[in-house]
C-alpha cells in the first residue's frame, strides 16, 4: 500500500476556527469537539492550502529530501 | 576528489560528521545528569549566563537567533554526539549567543563547566575531541556567514538540498517550508517559489512530501555560483 503522508497537525494550537475545512479541496478535514481532525485522510492532495489558511500555525506540511531516480554523477 | 557539498563531503566541512565519540560522551556523562526535554521546550535562551554544556543523547536540538520582529535564523541542528554551549564552559563572562530548542523529544546529559575543565586537563583524548568539535563548528559557522551574506537564495537552496540529502538507509529529517526558510535565511513563500522553479527546471521532483533530487551535478553548479 503506498504511503499517504499527511500534514503535521498540532491540536494544541488549533482554535477550531474551521478555515482549513473551508479551503481544503478534498474535504479531508472536519471539526470534532472544537478541533480540526483529518477525517478523510485518503483524500489529502498535499496541496498546502490548509497550511496557508491556518491562522494559528496548527498545520504544516513537511518534506523529506531524498535521492531521486535520475541522479547525475 | 571529494564532493564539496552533500553528505559525502569531508568531515571537516560537514558538522554532522564531527561529533564526540561514544567513549568520550560516556566519560563526561559520569559526572553529569540526564535531562529529558519535551518537544518545543527551550534548553537555553539567547542571553543566558549559563556555562553548563548539554551533550545530546537522543533527538535533535535547533539553535537559532531571532530578530525583534520575530524572524528566525537557524544556525545549526545538533544531533546525538553534539555538544550545546561548549564555548560557554571555557569563555569568561559568557552569554549564550543563540536560543536552543528541542525538536521532538530530546534527551541530554548536562555537564558542568568544572567537569569539562578537569577532563581537558587530565585526559588529552577528551581535550582533542572537544577541540575538533569546536574547530568544525567554527568552520561551519564561517561558511554559514558566507552563504547568508554572499550567496543568492537559489544557491543557498541548492546547497541546502545537497547537504541535507538523506544518506541511504537513514531516516530523513522532516522539514517544513518555514524550517527551510529559517535554515537558509529566507521566508516560507520564497522557499516555496524557489523549490517550484527548481522542479520546473527538472533539478528536483516534488512528490507530495518528498523532495527528490534529480540532478545533483546541476545543483552543485548552482551552489557554487
Amino acid at each position: 500500500m503506498p504511503e499517504t503522508a499527511l500534514p503535521q497537525y498540532d491540536p494544541e494550537r488549533c482554535t477550531g476556527c474551521g478555515v482549513c475545512l473551508a479551503v481544503c479541496p478534498g474535504g479531508v478535514l472536519a471539526l470534532e469537539e472544537g478541533r480540526a481532525t483529518f477525517s478523510a485522510p485518503e483524500n489529502c492532495l498535499y496541496c498546502g492550502e490548509c497550511e496557508l489558511a491556518c491562522p494559528a500555525g496548527a498545520v504544516q506540511l513537511y518534506y523529506v529530501i531524498v535521492q531521486g531516480d535520475r541522479m547525475s554523477a | 576528489m571529494p564532493p564539496k557539498h552533500g553528505p559525502e563531503a569531508t568531515q571537516f566541512r560537514d558538522p554532522q560528521r564531527t561529533r564526540l565519540s561514544p567513549g568520550v560522551v560516556e566519560a563526561l556523562s559520569q559526572s553529569g545528569y540526564v535531562r529529558d526535554h519535551r518537544p518545543g521546550s527551550i534548553l537555553m535562551l539567547e542571553g543566558d549566563t549559563v556555562t553548563d554544556v548539554h551533550l545530546v543523547l537522543q533527538g535533535a536540538v535547533r539553535v537559532f537567533r531571532a530578530s525583534p520582529e520575530g524572524r528566525e535564523q537557524t544556525l545549526i541542528y545538533l544531533h546525538p554526539g553534539d555538544a550545546l554551549n561548549l564555548p560557554g564552559a571555557f569563555a569568561p563572562d559568557w552569554r549564550v549567543p543563540a536560543t536552543a530548542q528541542a525538536v521532538g523529544s530530546v534527551r541530554t546529559v548536562v555537564v558542568p563547566a568544572r567537569v569539562l575543565h578537569g577532563a581537558v586537563r587530565s585526559r588529552p583524548v577528551i581535550a582533542a575531541e572537544l577541540l575538533s568539535l569546536l574547530a568544525a563548528r567554527v568552520h561551519y559557522l564561517s561558511t554559514l556567514a558566507y552563504d547568508l551574506g554572499l550567496l543568492s537564495v537559489r544557491a543557498r537552496m541548492a546547497k541546502f538540498l545537497l547537504t541535507e540529502l538523506a544518506s541511504p538507509g537513514t531516516t530523513p529529517m522532516r522539514w517544513t517550508h518555514a524550517d527551510i526558510g529559517s535554515r537558509i535565511g529566507s521566508v516560507r513563500v520564497v522557499v516555496s517559489r524557489t523549490l517550484s522553479a527548481m522542479a520546473a527546471e527538472g533539478l528536483i521532483r516534488l512528490d507530495r512530501h518528498r523532495i527528490e533530487i534529480l540532478d545533483a551535478a546541476a545543483l552543485e553548479r548552482i551552489a557554487d555560483s
